[in-house]
């Protein structure tokens, strides 16, 4: 940070329509407006990407100057005085959307973006609902994959732009520009999209024309409940929104946190929910019989484990107070190490996503000093080694593998304890039928408790549904010990 | 419960049964004359035709290649106070089509025939008809699946009602 930003900006007293603003020097007009709470229809302006001033619809007055000027493309003026609720604004924002709607498909009841679109909920306050059009529209391209879980449809495109500043701004790719002119001018893709953060042009796209492939029919909007959460890909911990209802997870989304992920995530961060509401999630302790898990008294297990040396191996995606808990209860058991997950891919890609996968790690190594335990990779590895046929050895998986090479070398190495138990939430991995049994722990959707990121900040875990048994957490299981 | 009780108290009871029984044999002999119109049908033998505004068991509407009309947007089952229609929705090949059903499902025993879904459905593709015999055993019989909502034999022999309600506007304005 340079020595500029670090001092205090002055504050800039401005005047919207009748409300008083009081802002920092610099901030641009219209996120002055969106900031304190106003609402200004809008659909090319957004806070992370450049300025392009194409949609026309934040149209402003200024008292002192003789046209209406678009307010994302202004900054912030001592003593300035904005009106946007004049009956010349008006008309200008009524007309500019009904240019917008003009080749506009009625696609509403098979597009996804419905519910949650800019050109639905800007035409209920601003709309002509009388069309003005009697030529044919005209008709582009519709559901062209674009890579990356993409779906494009150029006719619902209203070209405000975003997603082409995105690839150029943000990943710097560049895959997507504007071509021709007038109403024939659409997206072309000049190469198909080949960067991390392709899902977010689905998020930042105002209208239906970009889909995610992924989320594509699953769900209407309407039906999902969105719990604000930490993504648990990384060690990065974006601030994430899980949607979610009865029926399952469906799609993550990011929140907008200035402190660490800013306004994106990355695309593996979307994948995060797939194991939420499998079929698979445990509902009770399991016992692998015949070839599969069948459902099994807890008394049985006690039973097996009684004169067994116990041993245990912990995964560094547990939340700080479900760490706690396990040292409080398992106080007795010395052998407890911790696995993990490969570092893969590079050390940090610029934007958000780095190596380390295992999103609590401090957390973890803090716990594990805090215990007197050792928390490297090498006592694991020396653990992994000793395992006679007498051990009873607990191992609490983690909940995302990216590296199944390395996972798949570290269960094979197990097979040398006499018993194996899976703490895990579902049993739909087939490597699972290396262990003798296996227990339910909550998913990090299922429980309360924070994590500590990369930058040893603590990210808050919240609780939505919960699609399986995840009452018990790691440390709840110690009754079977005793 | 006697419903006159004077005319009783000033005949006697069996005078007053005979006078009471004078308007049953008058209709009965009106009603076997045909000279009067009988208020009953001979159900089942005949049957009653409810006005098309009657509101009965469901129908999916077809289009004129013999494919189901509905997009699954939804609406319906958002809007259905009972809660009792389930759609799931699928990708189709078809660029022009790109969303239709692949299970469409109606629980008839919640179903309050309330006609919303059909109010709410943008694009004409669900109806409720004046079909009013309905029976069943098991709870399994009552849930009708897309097949039995467009095909069953009752619907022009199974081909399904054709519904082009806007299509030519649509085609027209190429909406």
């Amino acid at each position: 940070m340079s020595e500029v930003e670090k001092l205090p900006k002055k504050m800039i007293k401005l005047k919207w329509n009748d409300k008083d603003l009081e802002v920092p020097e610099g901030t641009n007009l219209l996120g002055a407006a969106l900031n304190n709470g106003i609402k200004v229809a809008h659909y090319c302006y957004h806070p992370g990407l450049a300025v392009a001033g194409v949609c026309r619809m934040c149209m402003v007055e200024q008292q002192g100057v003789p046209r209406p000027f678009p307010a994302c493309n202004a900054v912030v003026a001592e003593g300035i005085q904005v009106r946007n609720d004049t009956k010349q604004i008006k008309d200008a924002v009524e007309w500019t959307l009904q240019f917008h709607l003009l080749n506009h498909p009625l696609d509403c009841p098979i597009c996804d973006q419905a519910g949650e679109c800019g050109l639905q909920d800007y035409y209920m306050k601003h709309g002509q609902y009388d069309s003005a059009m009697i030529d044919k529209k005209v008709h582009k391209k519709k559901v062209q994959d674009i890579g990356c879980d993409v779906v494009l449809d150029a006719e619902r495109c209203i070209l405000c732009a975003r997603c082409t500043r995105f690839v150029d701004d943000v990943t710097k790719t560049h895959e997507l520009g504007i071509v021709n002119r007038g109403d024939h001018a659409e997206i072309s893709v000049q190469k198909e999209l080949h960067n991390d953060y392709a899902q977010n042009l689905v998020d930042i796209c105002p209208v239906g024309a970009l889909t995610s492939k992924d989320f594509r029919f699953k769900q209407r909007v309407w039906f999902l409940e969105d719990v604000e959460s930490t993504c648990i890909g990384c060690e990065t911990g974006c601030s994430v929104k899980i949607s979610q209802n009865k029926s399952g997870a469906y799609r993550v989304r990011p929140i907008v946190d200035s402190e660490v992920n800013g306004f994106w995530m990355c695309d593996d961060g979307r994948k995060i929910y797939k194991h939420l509401s499998t079929p698979g999630r445990l509902v009770g302790p399991m016992v692998f019989k015949n070839s599969m898990f069948l459902p099994v008294a807890e008394s049985e297990i006690k039973e097996k484990i009684k004169s067994k040396n116990i041993k245990f191996i912990l995964s560094a995606g547990l939340s700080n107070e479900e760490y706690q808990s396990f040292f409080k209860e398992f106080k007795n058991i010395k052998n407890i190490t911790l696995y993990q997950l490969p570092k893969t891919g590079a050390e940090f890609d610029g934007i958000l996503k780095r190596a380390d996968k295992n999103c609590n790690l401090r957390g973890a190594q803090k716990a594990f000093k805090l215990a007197g335990a050792d928390s490297s990779e090498e006592a694991m590895k020396k653990m992994l080694d000793t395992l006679t046929s007498q051990d009873a050895l607990f191992v609490v998986m983690p909940e995302i593998v990216y590296d199944h090479d390395n996972y798949a070398s570290f269960l094979s190495k197990i097979k040398k304890a006499g018993l194996r138990v899976a703490l895990t939430t579902d049993d739909m991995r087939s490597e699972f039928s290396d262990f003798h049994f296996l227990l339910p722990v909550p998913t990090f959707l299922e429980k309360e408790g924070h994590i500590i990121n990369y930058q040893n900040k603590e990210r808050k875990l919240n609780k939505g549904r919960s699609y399986g048994a995840s009452d018990r957490n790691v440390g709840d299981w110690a009754h079977l010990f005793h | 419960m006697i419903l006159n009780k004077e005319l009783y108290r000033h005949h006697g009871h069996l005078k007053g049964l005979f006078i009471a029984l004078r308007i049953t044999i008058k209709t009965m002999i009106m009603n076997l004359t045909g000279m009067e119109k009988r208020m009953t049908i001979n159900y089942p033998e005949e049957k009653y035709f409810y006005s098309d505004r009657f509101k009965g068991r469901h129908v999916l509407t077809v289009k004129e290649d013999g494919t189901l009309r509905c997009t699954s947007c939804m609406l319906c089952a958002t809007y259905c106070p009972a809660d009792c229609i389930h759609i799931i929705a699928s990708n189709n090949d078809d660029p022009s089509v790109e969303k239709a059903p692949v299970s469409f499902e109606i629980e008839l025993l919640r179903c309050v025939f309330c006609g919303f879904c059909e109010e709410a459905c943008p694009v004409d593709a669900i109806r409720l008809t004046g079909e009013y015999e309905m029976a069943g055993h098991s709870e399994q019989e009552w849930v009708m699946d897309q097949h039995y909502l467009a095909y069953r034999p009752l619907l022009s022999g199974g081909k399904g009602i054709v519904s082009t309600v806007d299509d030519h506007n649509r085609l027209k304005l190429r909406l």
